[in-house]
């Protein structure tokens, strides 16, 4: 699923705007809304972070190391703020450098900017505390302490050479279109059976090594709550379509991606944290009507989603 | 650097970029990460009002207000005592002139795409709001804002504006101060003191008290900054070191200044007396990179702290780096 533009003289004049101050004044988009990754270009590849080697041997780079550890261990490494079994990499590939995984270096430039999410700007630090309450249902890590200093540090060094709040081709989970007839849960069961439960298992259970997750659970109590951004079946669609199965990203259907994505979202999760006074309607309606396509605090098959996990 | 030449380089750089991008569609591998060079643009070019009315625009624009008006908001003759962030009545935009976006003038411009990173002062990696904090305690003479405060916010978007398009880890042409070579000779307080009233006192005042736009107690800061005494930068700003206090007069204020007036004002300036920030020894706990010029103790080279606060500060530099040197071949 791979969308080209052709708009070679839009890309050059991006590059020069860049690098040289080729306009009067800098053109500020709407800020109302973070912007999507604009389509990569035929021919030209996504944005890479810098490698392993070019990292220095200093005090830099002790703390990039150590926010990258983090960000592969973060059960392991933070357990006070991991109240999961997820580890960062699980939804950001590849330590976080992978295009259409949500890389650290199309996210980091991008703030401070508005959320619609929290009706505010956010801070980069603020941005990771949300994963750590959503995504990681836990509890967010202080802003100015070592462990969101680190992240920052790792997010800023993989952003190496990446404009300053410009969105990049690849940032985010670029989002299949939606199936024109609508996502089937009964048929994404049958995707997930057929190319997903080998790794996740036929409950969505992940699957330990020892005590070490080394596929994260897709639902139950060790999953991402109610409140993350994966819950939405269009985010998790373009997860999936780029990147899974590990190793075969780009290999199911844009309608095998959003059937797939709905049938592992209409599973119980932790409840989202934001939950209005017990409320069920209340949290659908203040926090879930307007986020994307999602199943939170609807009824399927008879059975209202989103009662969270005990 | 003359300007027909700048756009020659920027010109050739642009092309390289854009032919580097194009080369990069198919070979490895990518020159994407090295650090470009990064003119700042012309003070217009930073035009807030160029931003919509919504939540970020409006904080950028906070953030604009705090640099130029930081006495109004943050100030301690503000009404509410819980908003007094600074101990004295000077903007940030009395050093970083024209909003912080002036070439050489400590310029906002591009700091976003440069920090985190690993400071002296701390010894340590340091965000953007660390960052700020460190004015807020020195240059401000006040205490840090929490950084989820509006305040630390609209600072952090403000920078983040001006440095829009920027690539990380970019080299800005013209951050901090323009580089001067200090005079190989100890810097004369009252040599400096005549510069200074040649020079300076016509707008800064004969005590060096500036001028207030109102009264005491208005909150409505100054004209023309204070440059010691009580309502000025405390002993652990960067302005209160020799060599920093030389590069800004010699650059940012008059322009008519020789090398050697720069050099004596700067140690007439430094002689003054400010308010002292605590715990200044804890300052560059590295022994090995505290500035020649930072005249307090501990001292680590064996030379007397006369000579760190007036020079010569040349011998001082090449035994720093021998110490350096030295350390280095330590680790290998």
């Amino acid at each position: 699923m791979k969308r080209h533009s052709k708009n070679l003289v839009a890309l050059l004049s991006l590059l020069l705007c860049a690098h040289v101050f080729a306009a009067d004044k800098i053109k500020m988009e709407d800020q109302t809304q973070i912007p999507a990754a604009p389509n990569k270009l035929s021919g030209v590849k996504y944005f890479s972070p810098p490698e392993d080697a070019d990292l220095q041997n200093n005090a830099f780079g002790d703390l990039v190391r150590k926010g990258e550890a983090l960000f592969v261990n973060t059960k392991a490494l933070a357990p006070l703020n991991v109240g999961n079994e997820m580890n960062c990499v699980n939804c950001h590939l590849d330590r976080g450098r992978k295009a259409n995984s949500s890389p650290m270096w199309g996210a980091y430039p991008m703030y401070p900017a508005y959320r619609k999410k929290n009706n505010k700007v956010n801070t980069y630090a603020e941005r990771l505390q949300g994963c750590f309450s959503f995504s990681m249902n836990g509890t967010p890590p202080p802003a100015d302490g070592e462990i969101i200093l680190a992240l920052t540090a790792y997010s800023y060094w993989l952003s190496t050479g990446a404009p300053t709040a410009k969105a990049l081709p690849g940032r985010g989970f670029d989002e299949p279109p939606p199936p024109k007839g609508g996502f089937d849960v009964a048929r994404g069961k049958v995707v997930y059976e057929k190319q997903c439960v080998i790794c996740h298992g036929e409950n969505g259970e992940g699957k330990k090594v020892g005590v070490n997750y080394v596929f994260p659970p897709l639902w139950g109590k060790d999953s991402y709550n109610w409140g993350a951004g994966m819950h939405r079946i269009n985010t998790a669609a373009g997860f999936i379509q780029h990147n899974m199965p590990l190793g075969r990203g780009e290999t199911l259907s844009d309608i095998e991606a959003w059937d797939v994505a709905a049938y592992v979202n209409v599973h119980e999760r932790p409840q989202d944290p934001r939950l209005v006074e017990g409320d069920i309607e209340k949290t659908r309606k203040r926090f879930h009507a307007d986020d994307g396509v999602n199943l939170y605090g609807t009824t399927v098959n008879g059975v209202l989603i989103g009662q969270g996990i005990k | 650097m003359k300007s027909n030449k700048i756009l020659k380089v920027l010109a050739l750089s642009a092309s390289t970029l854009v032919l580097s991008y194009m080369v990069n569609a198919r070979a490895q591998p990518s020159p994407q990460n090295a650090p470009q060079i990064i003119k700042i643009g012309p003070v217009e070019y930073y035009d807030i009002d160029n931003l919509p009315d919504d939540h970020y625009g409006r904080l950028v624009r906070y953030g604009k207000k705090l640099t130029d008006e930081t006495y109004a908001v943050i100030g301690p003759e503000v009404k509410n005592p819980k908003m007094r962030y600074a101990g004295n009545n000077l903007a940030c935009s009395s050093c970083h002139q024209e909003s912080g976006t002036l070439a050489y003038a400590i310029p906002f411009v591009g700091v976003s795409a440069v920090f985190p990173q690993y400071r002296p002062r701390e010894d340590d990696v340091s965000t953007v709001e660390e960052r700020v904090n460190g004015c807020m305690q020195r240059s401000m003479n006040g205490r840090p804002l929490p950084y989820d405060s509006r305040e630390m916010k609209a600072y952090v978007s403000y920078m983040n504006f001006l440095s829009k398009g920027i690539p990380v880890g970019s080299i800005i042409d013209g951050s901090g101060l323009k580089a001067m070579k200090a005079p190989n000779r100890s810097a004369d307080p009252q040599a400096g003191g005549q510069v200074f009233a040649r020079n300076c006192v016509r707008c800064h005042g004969a005590e060096g008290q500036g001028e207030r736009t109102g009264k005491v107690g208005d909150a409505q800061g100054y004209n023309v900054p204070p440059l010691w005494g009580k309502d000025s930068f405390n002993d652990g700003a960067g302005m209160s070191r020799l060599l920093i206090a030389m590069r800004f007069a010699k650059h940012d204020m008059v322009k008519t200044l020789t090398d050697d007036q720069a050099y004596d004002v700067a140690a007439y300036i430094v002689t003054q007396p400010r308010p002292h920030k605590a715990n200044l020894e804890k300052d560059f706990p590295a022994k090995w990179n505290k500035p020649v010029d930072a005249a307090f103790p501990p001292y680590v080279d064996g030379a007397t702290p006369e000579q760190h606060k007036y020079g010569p500060f040349a011998p001082l530099a090449e035994k720093m780096k021998a110490l350096k040197d030295q350390m280095q071949s330590n680790n290998k």
